[in-house]
């Protein structure tokens, strides 16, 4: 009896398992961004760290970018204290109506190094000052 | 490789366990192997971090050592197997039922309330902890204080397990934090139910057992993939452990008991406190008995080095030790801000853990004595100083209060339910075993 009861209880918690497996399978906000930001984690530069621009105020976008380049440092400062040739990360959310990066002084771009379009969720950018 | 690693290990910690003799109880020795396992395995990988090892090394050594050992005491590995009570404790099927149930029960509500990546903090803080540990080469970017905010100086005991099975996989999978979480929980609950197994009381032992379910089931915090109930499992093992050492003087138990109480330093900063005063009472409690005293630091000796190196090698200055001042001091003296914690208790000790309290209250009711047995001492004695911490904290309090008041009620209400019931069972010892035979 005590089997039985044993192998009916590994059966429902397998179900339980596979059951919410599916579900929790289902890709979110930080897959999403990890998916727009994998060229950029993919790219050697000369440094690890990246200064942090978005056009939402979002501090959950900030951990969740940091989350998806690690080991890469985002760094998030007012752009005045940037060093100069610092790598600069754009992060554009799309469900966002704000089209600019939020910055108190206007962000002066000496290059471009890549530029991500995913028109559903992100549009990310690594630029250099 | 390092799933096969750990399985081995708690075979190897079984029969270390059976050859001292510690327990009788089959569950509390694989609950307390698998505890030491994934242990020494968050030492051995960040050790291996620190040195900067191959991984691949790293892997086969920490195989090697308990295949070896399983194979030098192959009899006693044979013997786990074998189905050999010599205690004539046995379970009835409606017991077992009851006990499944609640099992099935509890794994349907975590996968319910669980979410893909856990939530905030396991992205923010833990499992992103653990993404630095997988690029071993770079972990140490994790220690700057440009990323202060994921507080890198947490200790690693999580991050370092989460990381070792990603690294053996190959894989940064979400479903390695999930598990991890579901069986932390898993095995707090059956720490529990097993403790009282040892002892014989089975129906206190399925009683405590659902009691601890439901308050662990009324928070989402063991769903939450945090290391919280990872830590509320280490306060409560030398507690059970302390326990069992006072029914059997074996001096492998102080061992452990140090061991697991240092550990808790590995898991949070406040499991560093809980060591602090666990040690404090527990030498106040054998003032006389130097030797146990010197058991107790020697199980506590390994944890300690790792907690003191990852301190004073790589962890930045912890946020509150930083901001916090002499001018801190004049808080002690604010009324306003001890009235605004006590509001915040009420509502949420009182009012959301309405089960703890009733169960503490009547306990105090039924027999004050409680209060000035060793683990009610350490237990508030923990709670007071998390008081304080509130009282003299750099943040906002309010902010404060609101982010963490629910993990310090989750990292104590197991070992209050379960302190609770074992001092009950002990002074009605013939009763419950009338009870329970």
């Amino acid at each position: 009896m005590k089997k039985t009861i044993i192998v009916i209880f590994v059966i429902i918690i397998s179900y339980i398992i596979y059951n919410n497996y599916k579900s929790l399978s289902k890709e979110n906000d930080i897959d999403f961004l990890e998916k727009s930001l994998v060229k950029i984690k993919d790219i050697s530069l000369d440094t690890n760290e990246l200064y942090y621009f978005s056009n939402t105020k979002s501090v959950a976008l900030y951990y969740k970018t940091q989350f998806a380049l690690t080991p890469k440092i985002v760094i998030k400062k007012e752009f005045l204290d940037i060093p100069a040739d610092s790598y600069i990360l754009a992060v554009f959310d799309n469900k966002t109506k704000n089209k600019k990066l939020i910055s108190n002084k206007k962000i002066s771009i000496k290059d471009t190094i890549i530029n991500v379009i995913d028109n559903t969720h992100y549009q990310v950018m690594l630029l250099r000052n | 490789m390092i799933l096969i690693a750990i399985l081995f290990s708690c075979f190897s910690f079984y029969i270390l366990l059976d050859n001292f003799k510690l327990f009788n109880n089959k569950l509390l020795k694989i609950v307390i192997s698998i505890f030491l396992s994934v242990s020494f395995l968050s030492f051995s990988f960040s050790l291996s971090l620190f040195t900067g090892m191959n991984f691949t090394l790293y892997q086969i050594l920490f195989l090697i050592t308990p295949i070896i050992y399983c194979i030098v005491n192959y009899k006693y590995f044979t013997a786990i197997f074998k189905k050999v009570d010599s205690t004539n404790f046995k379970l009835l099927n409606s017991e077992l039922a009851i006990i499944l149930f609640c099992l099935v029960l509890f794994t349907s509500m975590f996968f319910f309330n669980s979410l893909r990546w856990g939530r905030w903090d396991a992205w923010a803080i833990w499992s992103l902890h653990a993404k630095f540990l997988y690029f071993n080469d770079q972990f140490a970017s994790l220690f700057t204080n440009n990323i202060i905010w994921t507080h890198p100086d947490y200790p690693l005991m999580l991050p370092s397990l989460i990381a070792s099975i990603w690294k053996s996989l190959g894989i940064i999978s979400p479903m390695v934090p999930l598990f991890i979480s579901y069986f932390t929980a898993i095995c707090l609950l059956l720490l529990v139910l097993s403790s009282f197994f040892e002892f014989r009381f089975k129906t206190l032992g399925i009683i405590s057992f659902i009691v601890v379910l439901s308050s662990i089931l009324l928070d989402y915090f063991s769903s939450s993939q945090y290391s919280d109930t990872l830590l509320s499992v280490f306060i409560l093992i030398p507690i059970v452990l302390k326990n069992h050492f006072d029914k059997n003087k074996s001096l492998f138990f102080l061992i452990l008991i140090g061991f697991f109480a240092a550990t808790n330093g590995w898991i949070k900063n406040e499991g560093v406190i809980f060591f602090v005063i666990f040690f404090l009472f527990f030498s106040f409690d054998n003032i006389k008995k130097i030797k146990n005293i010197i058991y107790f630091l020697l199980g506590a000796l390994i944890p300690l080095l790792f907690i003191i190196y990852f301190k004073t090698h790589y962890a930045p200055v912890n946020d509150l030790v930083n901001a916090t001042s002499i001018d801190s001091l004049n808080k002690l003296t604010e009324i306003n801000r001890y009235s605004t914690i006590y509001d915040y208790l009420l509502e949420k000790v009182i009012y959301k853990n309405s089960l703890l309290i009733i169960l503490l209250i009547s306990a105090i009711a039924i027999d004050y004595k409680y209060c000035l047995t060793f683990d009610f001492k350490v237990i508030i004695s923990l709670f007071i100083i998390y008081f304080l911490v509130y009282v003299l904290t750099p943040h906002g309090l309010e902010w404060h209060l609101r982010t963490s008041v629910d993990r310090i009620i989750h990292h104590i209400s197991p070992a209050i339910i379960y302190t609770i019931f074992f001092y009950f069972s002990q002074k009605y010892e013939v009763i419950f075993a009338k009870i329970t035979s």
